[in-house]
């Protein structure tokens, strides 16, 4: 699993190459302006087409990439990370500790950091923390600081070898991870029946969970098998306009159109325009251009001139390429906040490795199947089964390789803003069912007790406690608000029939924090 | 509301004329797709409001440039037209295209002579 991983990292840093060759091809902008000239006759009536193609300020890209040339390749520096909202923060089902019942299609794009409290469908409750992202976080954050180049359409691709092109990021962007941490295990008081047992009974004797000691309680990973683009309809260009203006979601492309527009400025100084040698060039090019029967080989020759023109200046390629590299990067966030408002996850696949405390690791196959329903609804659905990793140890009962089969489905309904502080509000129901096939295995060692947690009946040497088996029905409702900075609060009240190891009913109460750890990364 | 700006042909330097002190307002037409501006600055100043669909400030004497970075809902193959939102809805620039997303207008403006 690593070398592909390796692998794809080192193509990525491979430099953005041969930026700028000896004689480029035009960009698409000249080669239209050139048939808009072309298909008027000779003469005065070509003016109007003529004028649009001279300012070189009005195809700044066209320019910069011949000016840049070579110097591009020098400047790869460092980076970091992407913005997006709509993801899921936090554990995913089965990591424990989280407050989402159902899991979500998108996962986070660079580093969300989620923590929660309390647990689910575990007895244990605790804090875990959860890191997420997709992998096309890692070539945003090269783009974003300059080490690699985002393929610029409109100009040449044979002079832009070694860019990360747009299907390359879509791809990159349906892969997600990600790492729960169990960074508080809190105790539990248990009751359980010997998985060995001893003829001798004796009086309760206090026994407890025997922790691990591993913090990562969930490495996972997902793919996004289906989703739906929209670009056309009202609908998409409305949430395109919304999210542009958002100050969270448009953050990012907001500050990449702002070092843009000043690496512009350094790049077309406007004392350019004005310089003899320069209106000279304009002069001749209408000139050329009216009388050209081939107008595409004219302006070659008079763009070959301007380019000598603009060059002149040793600063000019640094200025280009500094023009280039934010050129580029504005593309991709343009490009980034276009498919949040775009695109939709359908089918997802979701691979979970799950490390519970005192119990064999198991994992989870599930698929997420994620619709939205009108404007304001949402439904999301999860099926998924979960096998041991490597049959029980110490058990002297056979005991199942499939652990359990799981169900759930979440209903999501916007509320929208409320108030002045809360700028988005989500009511949400869910229901989870899971079948517990085999018994849980749950390793216990009286040496190293932990507080609170207390089993009752059990001889003193039992080193393991078989869970109940049977059916885990959960109900939920959970409010999530927003504060219109990536900060998010789940509230939530749920009901259970049993937990996976406490064969009681229960309600609990869920308060979540959550902060989008992405939109630092974007200014 | 009167037109104040008018598109200048074949100058090196001028893209349109208009009157010192009039104000101004700019708006886009999406041909493919929607186009914002998601950033501009005239005479180096930054406008504020950004992003939205138009722009309004006020004609300042000289050739002030007017440097914008524009934003599509169709990324690099979004296409549209800058208007100046006025009684006549004059086309100033038919070349809005998402490939090009950057680009400047040099407004030139002198008292008297109304250009």
């Amino acid at each position: 699993m690593k070398r592909p991983c390796v692998t794809m990292f080192l193509m990525l840093l491979l430099p953005a190459a041969v930026f700028g060759q000896a004689n480029p091809e035009l960009c698409n902008v000249y080669k239209d302006q050139i048939g808009a000239i072309q298909k008027q006759p000779k003469g005065k009536s070509r003016d109007a087409a003529i004028s649009d193609i001279l300012k070189p300020a009005q195809h700044a890209g066209c320019i910069a990439i011949v000016i840049a040339g070579n110097t591009l390749q020098g400047r790869f520096k460092r980076a970091f990370e992407a913005a997006r909202t709509d993801k899921q923060e936090g554990a995913g089902v089965g990591a424990g500790g989280g407050t989402n019942l159902i899991s979500k299609g998108v996962a986070a794009q660079a580093l969300s950091l989620a923590s929660e409290y309390g647990a689910l469908t575990e007895s244990t409750s605790g804090q875990v923390e959860t890191v997420s992202g997709s992998l096309d976080g890692v070539p945003g954050a090269l783009i974003r600081g300059g080490l690699a180049m985002y393929c610029i359409d409109g100009l040449p691709p044979v002079v832009q070898k070694g860019c990360i092109s747009k299907s390359a990021i879509n791809l990159l962007k349906r892969l997600s991870y990600s790492v729960s941490f169990d960074t508080s295990r809190e105790s539990t008081t248990l009751t359980g029946a010997p998985a060995s047992p001893s003829s001798s009974t004796g009086p309760t004797t206090p026994v407890t969970f025997s922790p691990s000691g591993r913090e990562i309680s969930s490495i996972g990973g997902r793919f996004e098998i289906w989703n739906q683009r929209d670009t056309t309809s009202a609908d998409y260009a409305k949430a395109w306009m919304t999210k542009l203006q958002d100050k969270a979601a448009g953050a990012a492309q907001l500050s990449a159109a702002n070092a843009l527009l000043a690496a512009f400025e350094t790049l077309f100084a406007s004392d350019f325009v004005q310089s003899s040698d320069y209106q000279k060039w304009y002069a001749q090019a209408i000139g050329a251009l009216e009388d050209a029967t081939d107008v595409e080989a004219a302006w070659r020759t008079l763009f070959a001139q301007l380019v000598v023109l603009a060059k002149k200046t040793k600063e000019a390629q640094t200025a280009a390429a500094d023009f280039l590299t934010a050129l580029s990067r504005y593309e991709l966030e343009q490009d980034l906040l276009i498919t949040e408002a775009a695109t939709k996850s359908v089918w997802s696949f979701e691979y979970a490795d799950n490390r519970p405390v005192g119990q064999d690791s198991n994992s989870t196959f599930r698929m997420i199947f994620d619709k939205g329903i009108g404007k304001k609804w949402a439904l999301t659905a999860n099926a998924a089964v979960s096998v041991w990793d490597n049959a029980q140890s110490k058990v002297s009962v056979p005991v199942n390789r499939l652990r359990d089969a799981q169900a759930g489905a979440e209903i999501d309904y916007k509320l929208g803003k409320i108030g002045s502080l809360i700028s988005a509000a989500t009511v949400s129901g869910s229901y989870y069912f899971q079948h517990q096939d085999s018994a849980i295995l749950l390793n216990v060692s009286p040496a190293q007790p932990l507080p609170g947690i207390t089993f009752s009946d059990l001889p003193s040497g039992a080193s393991s406690v078989l869970a109940d088996t049977g059916t885990i029905h959960i109900a939920q409702l959970k409010l999530t608000i927003g504060t219109g900075s990536n900060l998010r609060v789940p509230l939530a009240i749920s009901y259970s029939n049993r937990s996976e190891l406490v064969p009681k009913p229960s309600w609990k109460a869920q308060v979540g924090l959550s902060y989008d750890f992405d939109s630092l990364f974007s200014k | 509301m009167a037109c104040s700006l008018t598109k200048v042909l074949l100058d090196p330097v001028c893209d349109f004329k208009g009157n010192p002190g009039d104000q101004v307002t700019l708006t886009l037409t999406g041909t493919t797709g929607q186009v914002a501006f998601e950033a501009a600055k005239y005479g180096g100043t930054p406008l504020a409001g950004l992003p939205a669909s138009e722009i309004t400030f006020t004609i300042h004497e000289g050739q002030i440039p007017l440097d914008v970075v524009y934003a599509f809902s169709q990324g690099t193959a979004g296409r549209g037209e800058l208007h100046e939102k006025c009684t006549a809805n004059t086309l100033l620039d038919d070349w809005v295209r998402g490939d090009n997303p950057v680009t400047r207008y040099v407004i030139c403006a002198s008292n008297g002579s109304g250009a």
